[in-house]
């Protein structure tokens, strides 16, 4: 991969040579960062092994280019209209390539490190600039070739040699396009926001895009059928700001010729927006870019202090009420605080309630069997929560863990309560109450019980875990140990299997005549019994 | 001082960020050949002041010049012939200390193999001879250190700039550092020493260069310092110069009682 990214850079040494960009400088660079690039890990090949790892950027395009395949197949289903199935197909594609740059490129793209290592050497900023596009468009053209391969393949075989070749190209652009559209991101948010800030919305964007994609997934599916359905072509004012409808106005001239006026604008557009854009990148987005190096070193803005708030006395209000004693007292507000805080955790945590979004939607627009959903509504729910409550033992910071074993704690059982009773109020609680009222909403009050049994069972499902052989103080685990439990087996089959079984239970109860209402004060005891075994805990079942 | 060759001299220099003013008229001159310790408390203005030195910092007041260059102008042309140690470990992690240099060396158009024949005896010097092709992201921050003193070196500069050099560096590593500080300032480098360590500070400079609040509150060799305050430390003329022995002495008395209340 560097070699062969060297290879094009050595083949263009005129053009940069033309731009005045020092070529041996720009050389070096841009192979440091491609050899790093194939080094670092990537979301969809995270190892975590201590081995050395190459070519690790290349290895997690597999299950992209498998993808690609699976969802270019849909272009086999051709019948007429080009159009609306390759506007469809170009946004996938574009929002792949954003999907990629904010969960696995966009770190890289701000990191600074670049800036403290390369400003005080003799490189000029035109140089280093030129090499993060170079990284940049490196990135993209892989990513959209990837993801566009099956399409390019299934274009061929459907439409022809052509239709395959305008496709290509069309993809190209797509590319110019993007990478422009990147460069002003970067600036925009390197001017416009601080480095903690930009490191908030980035990661609130990561949570979006893996919600979506799950979100998206789903009612993709439902979209794809009706675009099979239809051969109507509907273009709107908005079509003309969108570079996937360009693209797919293209296909449909040279697929069907049909040259109506705003396809021949598409085209246009087409043609001029991506050019513009190089030019536009060289011209104002350079300069931008040194100007952006030259305040490098200027001291951030004081970032907003954590000041005791309202927040703080209703924590400690909070804390005060449902903890005994003052470790587990310390836990809770530990737990609550780290995870309100904690980048990285809310970025793990969050995504996992994506597809109650689904399923909800799917309650509410009477699609299929509604009693299915309302069970998966109810059971997904609690899932996703014994989901958040395993995410407490994991941080990057675990080593900061050493902190329990270093303190005089005679009863590691309060501090694990503590942080299970922040799962409990912080988002048990909250989550069943949003599922009910909208369960009220949907299908009366007679929902209600269900929806405080699925709770109770929540609460047992947690309760549970008492029964492991070994437990962990809360973030002390790292990431890498997670992914390694990830792939235990036998456990996620465990894991997978008690959420049906408590649905089946609930919904062989709800059967029985009171059997919910019965059943609930029982179950809730039982849970509250294990959980109040957690005190009993001892440092010998403590790992680390 | 009057035979020495000025090569660095600040004339009038004034840094404002926001409304805050970091470094208020600044006149200095660094001479060849000398080791000049620039210390200050933090939020001094040490650091603002080695970034427009550098090069890494525009939009300042007064005159800079580096070598005879002018920091506006001419920076590359100061980039070539300096060299940095930065206070952070900042380095690419991925990379093997060997990968590192040989990349730092290219940009100062240095030819492959004098960058890697200069690596791997300096490397080894300081020790790092078996993992010259480990990659870092494994190394102890003192071995990230030392790869840091290399790169900032590797290219023979005429000036070098060193903030906190010995940070994380074991006591064995701390003697050979300062042995090759000397060895190079006998072969006629300029260095600006930034650090906290005020011992080191002490028994290394020729010249020593108090800043506070982005004045320069005293200048001169460690000696002539000393004549002019009422302590016979590094540590004592630095507390007196930046205004806080007094208040140590309270806050540490303060920090003792509430330790000791109920």
């Amino acid at each position: 991969m560097t070699k062969f990214v060297l290879f094009l850079v050595d083949n263009l040494q005129w053009l940069f040579r033309l731009l005045k960009v020092d070529f041996p400088s720009l050389r070096s660079i841009v192979e440091v960062k491609m050899m790093m690039e194939n080094r670092r890990p990537h979301s969809l090949h995270q190892k975590n092994t201590q081995k050395e790892e190459e070519n690790t950027f290349v290895k997690s395009l597999g299950f992209q280019v498998f993808f690609s395949f699976l969802f270019g197949a849909m272009l086999l289903f051709f019948e007429k209209t080009a159009y609306n199935l390759y506007l469809y197909n170009f946004s996938f594609i574009m929002f792949m390539i954003a999907f990629n740059m904010i969960s696995d490129f966009i770190e890289v793209l701000f990191d600074t490190t670049d800036n403290i290592i390369l400003i005080p050497r003799p490189v000029e900023s035109k140089v280093i600039w030129m090499a993060r596009l170079i990284h940049i468009s490196v990135f993209i053209i892989t990513i959209t070739l990837t993801n566009s391969l099956g399409s390019i393949v299934f274009t061929i075989i459907e439409l022809g040699f052509l239709a395959g070749l305008v496709y290509f190209i069309s993809v190209i652009l797509l590319c110019l396009i993007t990478i422009f559209l990147t460069g002003i991101l970067y600036l925009l948010l390197t001017k416009i926001v601080s480095g903690e800030r930009l490191k908030d919305i980035i990661g609130y964007a990561q949570i979006f895009f893996t919600i979506s994609l799950m979100v998206g997934y789903q009612i993709g599916i439902r979209f794809v059928s009706n675009i099979f359905k239809s051969q109507e072509i509907h273009i709107t004012w908005w079509h003309y700001f969108t570079p996937p409808a360009w693209f797919a106005g293209l296909m449909e001239v040279v697929v069907n010729h049909h040259f109506e006026t705003p396809f021949l604008v598409f085209i246009t557009l087409i043609f001029t927006v991506p050019f513009l854009s190089l030019f536009l990148m060289n011209k104002y987005l350079a300069p931008l870019f040194a100007k952006s190096l030259s305040e490098y070193g200027t001291p951030e803005k004081i970032e907003k202090q954590v000041q005791p708030s309202q927040n703080s006395n209703f924590l400690s209000f909070l804390s005060n009420k449902i903890t005994k004693g003052s470790l587990e007292n310390a836990a809770f507000t530990f737990v609550w605080q780290i995870t309100n805080r904690d980048r990285k955790f809310k970025i793990r945590a969050y995504p996992i309630f994506g597809l109650i979004i689904y399923y909800i939607f799917q309650m509410f627009s009477n699609n299929g069997d509604s009693g299915f959903n309302r069970w998966m509504v109810l059971y997904y729910t609690s899932f996703c929560i014994y989901l958040v409550s395993q995410q407490i033992f994991y941080s990057d910071d675990w080593k900061a863990a050493w902190i329990f074993r270093n303190s005089p704690i005679n009863k590691p059982g309060d501090v694990l309560l503590g942080g299970l009773k922040v799962i409990i109020i912080k988002w048990a609680i909250p989550a069943y109450v949003l599922v009910g009222i909208l369960m009220t909403y949907k299908f009366g009050s007679e929902m209600i019980d269900d929806v405080i049994f699925a709770f109770v069972n929540t609460l047992l499902y947690i309760g549970i875990t008492i029964s492991k052989t070994e437990f962990a103080m809360p973030f002390s685990k790292s990431i890498a140990e997670q992914n390694k439990a990830a792939r235990n087996f036998s456990r996620m089959i465990i894991l997978i299997l008690v959420v049906p079984i408590m649905g089946g239970i609930h919904a062989l109860v709800s059967k029985v005549p009171y059997g919910v209402i019965i059943l609930t004060p029982i179950f809730l005891i039982i849970a509250l019994i294990l959980l109040k075994e957690y005190r009993k805990i001892t440092w010998e079942k403590i790992q680390g | 001082m009057e035979n020495l060759t000025p090569v660095i001299t600040i004339k009038n220099l004034v840094k404002v960020y926001d409304s805050t003013v970091v470094l208020n008229d600044i006149n200095l001159e660094f001479y060849a050949g000398q080791i000049t310790g620039y210390i200050g408390p933090n939020g001094a203005g040490k650091s603002t002041t080695l970034k427009i030195l550098i090069g890494m910092l525009e939009g300042f007041g007064g005159d800079v010049s580096v070598l005879g260059f002018d920091v506006r102008k001419d920076a590359m042309e100061i980039k070539k012939r300096i060299g940095y140690v930065p206070e952070n470990a900042m380095l690419y992690e991925v990379l093997t200390p060997m990968e590192y240099l040989l990349f730092i060396g290219r940009l100062y158009q240095m030819d492959d193999l004098t960058i890697q024949k200069r690596a791997i005896e300096l490397l080894s010097i300081l020790g790092l001879k078996e993992v010259v092709n480990k990659r870092m992201n494994t190394f102890s921050k003192g071995m990230r250190q030392k790869v840091l003193l290399v790169a900032g070196m590797i290219h023979n500069p005429e000036i070098i700039f060193l903030d906190e050099p010995l940070s994380g560096l074991d006591a064995n590593a701390v003697i050979l550092v300062k042995e090759i500080l000397a060895k190079l300032k006998e072969a006629g480098k300029t260095i600006i020493y930034s650090s906290h360590i005020m011992e080191v500070v002490e028994k290394l400079s020729d010249r020593i260069v108090i800043i506070n609040k982005g004045q320069v509150v005293a200048d001169g060799t460690f000696t002539e310092l000393k004549e002019n305050a009422s302590s016979l430390s590094l540590e004592g003329i630095f507390s007196n110069l930046t205004g806080n022995s007094e208040e140590d002495q309270t806050l540490s008395n303060e920090f003792v009682s509430v330790l000791s209340s109920n």
